[in-house]
């Protein structure tokens, strides 16, 4: 292909894009700046001014962003990697009360999800240390430990079926904190296509 | 501003939750505009930039529009490929799939059902409202 527009703005422009888009593959990152400079040297034909074609664009961290954003979204869409799903809530976050809510509920999620698996795995190897404590005749939220007997005056309300609960309740929240993020992000998704304002 | 926006009387500014409301609103059609845009046939950026502003109220910045396209890519809808044009410019234009054709139509339809349905129920408010 033959690159027209050679004007030292636009190389700088690019090059600033192509280093924003740094962790992306090297083929796409040339396909993209291929199709921005083609858009820039045909826009600019018409008034023989690149640095207009270049404003109309915005900034490159901008558009560098909506790339990443893009790109981290789709992964994310078909993955079961907590951390590729963590990471693209961090992408979308983009400064918002609710983006960093919607990544600190899906972190809590996580651990969660985590955490019970982890005990269920651990009351098989330490059947005596863990356990869901409840105290007899009061109303209060049972506690679970995973290092030794529950406070004194309480006991143990599901023994071994801590294991099956564990895993069963570790796989349900495992799979509506995903379900979670990712409408969180086809939401975010949507609502951050841009227009002109 | 699209130069459609730009039109609305200086005297009668939208209020700001209106407004508000109306970009959210153009933002949810963007999508099925960019597919209606390539019904007929293969388009490239600039070009779809450019049909947008003269057929439709919706004007996007242009820098949105290429990730948006490479997101549409990405899901399947579209497929790309690249041309050398006359003046040397590469343009990557862009065609629907079938995929990109089964849900442009499955958007156009629940667009039309929808906006029908609420023009009835509206037109009595916009008659008295003049």
């Amino acid at each position: 292909m033959n690159h027209p527009v050679t004007d030292p703005a636009v190389e700088r422009y690019l090059d600033r894009v192509r280093a924003l888009l740094r962790g992306m593959p090297g083929p796409e990152v040339e396909e993209i700046l291929l199709e921005l400079r083609g858009h820039i040297g045909e826009r600019s034909e018409s008034d023989g001014n690149p640095e207009a074609a270049l404003r109309a664009l915005g900034e490159p961290a901008d558009l560098a962003r909506q790339y990443q954003s893009e790109r981290a979204a789709t992964r994310a869409e078909c993955t079961r990697s907590p951390i590729v799903i963590l990471h693209t809530l961090l992408m979308l976050r983009r400064g918002r009360f609710t983006g960093w809510a919607a990544l600190a509920l899906t972190a809590f999620g996580y651990a969660w999800a985590f955490a019970l698996a982890g005990a269920a795995i651990e009351k098989i190897l330490s059947p005596g240390d863990v356990g869901l404590w409840s105290r007899p005749g009061v109303a209060s939220f049972p506690r679970l430990t995973v290092d030794g007997p529950g406070p004194l005056g309480t006991r143990e309300i599901l023994g071994w079926w801590l294991v099956p609960a564990g895993i069963v309740a570790s796989v349900v929240l495992f799979l509506l904190t995903r379900q979670f993020a990712l409408w969180w992000i086809r939401r975010s998704r949507s609502s951050r296509d841009s227009l002109p304002t | 501003m699209s130069s459609k926006q730009a039109a609305t009387p200086p005297d009668s500014p939208l209020p700001d939750p209106v407004e508000k409301w109306e970009v959210q609103l153009r933002k949810g059609c963007l999508e099925l505009a960019i597919l209606g845009a390539l019904w007929s046939g293969r388009q490239y950026g600039l070009a779809i930039l450019r049909r947008l502003e003269s057929e439709s109220d919706l004007v996007l910045s242009e820098g949105t529009v290429y990730p948006l396209l490479s997101r549409l890519k990405s899901d399947g809808l579209l497929d790309s490929e690249w041309v050398e044009a006359e003046g040397g410019h590469p343009r990557k234009y862009y065609r629907l799939t079938p995929a990109g054709r089964r849900r442009a139509v499955q958007m156009a339809r629940l667009w039309s059902r929808f906006s029908a349905s609420l023009g009835e129920l509206l037109s009595p408010l916009l008659k008295e409202g003049r």
